[in-house]
């Protein structure tokens, strides 16, 4: 669960924001949902990548000088 | 109500009002609230925000009994009374669609809340009144929230609230959310409400009315009308919502009377009359808006809002439509697939990688099965890597990079705006959009999507269009590539595709009667694409990409050797290979066939391979790009079609379009030939 507002996710399908849990509503008939690490819209289903770990690694050092 | 599932305590530092808030505890949590209240409306519309300023970001997520939906529940403390806080899923519409909307409607329903605020857009005022106007119809004890007031003003609109409240006759305020504005007011007007009773917003065409003064007397006394009014229930009865006529039907009711107005009614009006309240709804829902909202022209916003209206015109956005896919096709298929794949393919892996392990491994390995096994015809590196590196890393590359950009502008909602109208002139629902435009990303995915249409036979049509004609990202960046040696053989291409697209979706709706439902999307604003967004979003894609797609090619290169080896390859080669032949594709393309099974981006490629080669030229390879578009879908895709529709279905499906897509292929070389044309 996310305990911050900056892990909210925004659709770049639709604009809704949602949290990283909220995103796996249509996975359990996916053949590839085991190994596949896209976040999907709770809304529209769009689906996008989650942020790379490299990215999210970077942020932690800019904010942390 | 069971057992909370989980419960979030987030800090105690409201960031609405950044006061420090005091802390409760459980057992305060856990007492007799004073009153009720359940937060409606749309997805989008900050609800959440609404909640959390209402009850200080203490929350608990429960599922709701018999369902998969969560829904969040709260206690905010007003003026010393505690006060249980409901948010519910998004729903468009009283008549429920989706398992979401449903939950919605049941918590309205069953939990009898004593206020209920309906949380709706500001800025999309029009577009969110029919709700509000189905709300007041049903009786319920609602306060409008115009929430994100903020954006609405940063638009340059101004809202009359006072005029709005005085034409529906509900309280009417103004809220941003996030912000906090507003919040004191709509927690004082929550403990101030007093129900005014039912007010009749809305008086539809004479027909519908006549229906509903005969339904009436029909449903005054049953389960539903003791929540919400009867003109309510019976408006949802000529709307066919098949949920709140069983409710009606409940206790052994005698519901004869009732299906015979509906059927009477439906034979009477020239169009469906969910249709018919809908359009209904809307011309009232805009009248109003027209009244009480004033628009204050900026400029920047002028450009950005005309473009955005060309982009969902049928003939602009066509244009723009036809431009962006041609600026895609020079950036993957030009650029990508001809020169950066070119270089890889050719020099790198064809001059150095391969000549170097098939000299080392040979060497190393005297038995020629097992150095096949990587360095073959088949092998995991010949095959399978050169594939996956050195032909689809350029192209999904360009490809992601440029679809990153577009996701990025917002053109995406826009072209689903735009689908929509080219699928009611089709006589296919506006729902089905949605899967459409995520087929061109994942057809599996979007395949699984396709159980948020309304009826069953809405979803065949949309999996079947999605199998038949839709390419997903990584096989359309392929087919780019493959089609790079002209833009008229790409113009061709898109052409037959849209149009096979348009004349089997237009055949299976003759097909498979049914009505059309109204397609609602929130549009984002347009902005111009930010770099670092495109980078990120780019490279997690093709890191995803890349995870996925190695171990399955290299998977396929197993399986292709194995069955090379025990000679059944052969066979199914052989067997395919009077069917392509029949198409006009040289029989060489048999295994590119084969392989599509395994992928669609994986059969494509082998396609390109061919044409690197010099195997495919001309007609048999615009023929053979025809025919892998719309050729049966990856194993992947299959097996989801299985899943949702059946096995007999998703064969039926699959029977069709096989021998569909040679039959086009076939037709497609004759007209060529008839025509002397030799591309
Ligand atoms: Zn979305």
């Amino acid at each position: 669960m996310n305990e911050t507002d900056n892990d909210k996710i925004k659709c770049p399908f639709c604009g809704f924001e949602f949290d990283a849990v909220s995103s796996t509503g249509y996975c359990g008939s996916c053949p590839l949902a085991k190994n596949c690490k896209l976040l999907r819209c709770p809304n529209c289903a769009y689906e996008m990548p989650a942020e790379p770990k490299l990215f999210s690694a970077i942020k932690r050092l800019r904010r942390k000088p | 109500m069971s057992q909370p599932d989980l419960v979030i305590d987030y800090s105690d530092d409201c960031a609405s009002c950044h006061e420090r808030m005091p802390k409760r505890t459980k057992s305060q949590l856990a007492g007799t609230p004073a009153l009720k209240i359940a937060l409606v409306g749309s997805p989008n519309v900050g609800k959440s925000s609404v909640f959390h300023a209402l009850t200080g970001r203490r929350v608990i997520i429960s599922n709701y009994p018999g369902t998969t939906v969560d829904i969040f529940r709260g206690t905010a403390v007003l003026d010393g009374h505690s006060v249980e806080v409901i948010d519910t899923p998004g729903m468009y519409s009283l008549h429920s669609i989706t398992e979401e909307e449903r939950v919605g409607r049941a918590i309205l329903l069953r939990e009898k809340p004593d206020v209920v605020l309906h949380v709706l857009d500001a800025k999309n005022l029009e577009r969110m009144l029919p709700m509000t106007f189905q709300l007041i119809e049903a009786g319920l004890p609602i306060i409008v929230v115009l929430n994100m007031i903020d954006e609405a003003e940063a638009h340059g609109l101004s809202i009359d609230i006072r005029k709005l409240s005085a034409a529906i006759g509900v309280p009417v305020l103004e809220t941003a959310a996030s912000l906090g504005r507003g919040m004191p007011e709509l927690k004082q007007a929550i403990l101030d409400f007093k129900s005014q009773g039912f007010i009749q917003p809305i008086v539809y065409d004479e027909a519908i009315e006549n229906a509903i003064d005969s339904l009436v007397p029909s449903v005054k006394d049953s389960p539903p009308s003791e929540r919400i009014s009867p003109r309510s229930v019976a408006l949802l009865l000529l709307r066919q919502d098949e949920q709140v006529r069983r409710l009606v039907a409940g206790e052994g009711n005698d519901v004869s009377t009732v299906d015979r107005v509906v059927e009477e009614t439906m034979l009477a009006l020239p169009q469906p009359p969910a249709y018919l309240l809908a359009l209904n709804l809307q011309k009232e829902a805009s009248k109003l808006a027209s009244e009480v909202m004033t628009h204050r022209q900026t400029p920047g916003i002028r450009f950005n809002e005309r473009l955005s209206r060309a982009m969902m015109q049928p003939l602009s956005g066509g244009i723009i439509l036809a431009a962006v896919l041609l600026a895609m096709y020079y950036v993957v298929g030009v650029f990508g697939a001809g020169f950066l794949v070119g270089w890889l393919e050719k020099t790198l892996f064809g001059q150095i990688i391969n000549p170097f392990f098939q000299n080392t491994l040979s060497t190393l390995i005297p038995v020629k099965p097992i150095s096949d096994l990587f360095v073959g015809q088949y092998g995991i590196i010949t095959l399978g890597l050169t594939y996956a590196i050195a032909i689809i890393l350029p192209i999904v590359t360009t490809f992601f990079l440029i679809f990153s950009m577009i996701e990025d502008s917002g053109y995406l909602p826009r072209l689903a705006m735009l689908i929509d109208r080219l699928f009611k002139f089709i006589g296919l629902n506006g729902r089905a959009v949605i899967p459409m435009v995520l087929g061109f990303g994942c057809d599996t995915m979007a395949t699984i999507v396709t159980r948020t249409q309304e009826t069953k036979r809405e979803r065949i049509i949309t999996t079947l269009l999605l199998a038949l004609a839709i390419p997903c990202s990584a096989q359309l960046g392929v087919i780019f590539g493959i089609l790079s040696v002209s833009t008229g053989m790409l113009i061709t291409w898109l052409g037959i595709i849209v149009l096979i697209f348009i004349l089997v979706g237009w055949l299976a709706s003759r097909i498979i009667p049914g009505e059309r439902a109204c397609f609602y999307m929130e549009v984002p604003p347009l902005r111009l694409p930010r770099l670092s967004n495109v980078l990120q979003k780019t490279y997690a894609r093709l890191e995803w990409y890349l995870m996925e797609v190695i171990p399955i090619f290299i998977l396929a290169s197993v399986v292709l050797w194995a069955g090379d080896l025990i000679g059944l390859l052969d066979l199914l080669i052989r067997g395919l290979r009077p069917v392509v032949e029949f198409a006009g594709i040289p029989a060489a393309a048999s295994v590119a066939f084969v392989i599509g099974f395994f992928r669609r981006d994986f059969g494509a490629a082998g396609l390109y391979a061919l044409a690197t080669q010099g195997i495919l030229t001309g007609n048999s390879l615009l023929i053979s790009a025809v025919v892998m578009t719309l050729f049966v879908p990856c194993i992947a895709q299959f097996s989801v079609m299985i899943k949702e529709r059946g096995l007999k279905t998703a064969l039926a499906i699959a029977g069709f379009i096989f021998p569909f897509a040679f039959l086009v292929g076939f037709v497609l070389n004759h007209t060529l030939k008839i025509l002397g044309i030799n591309l």
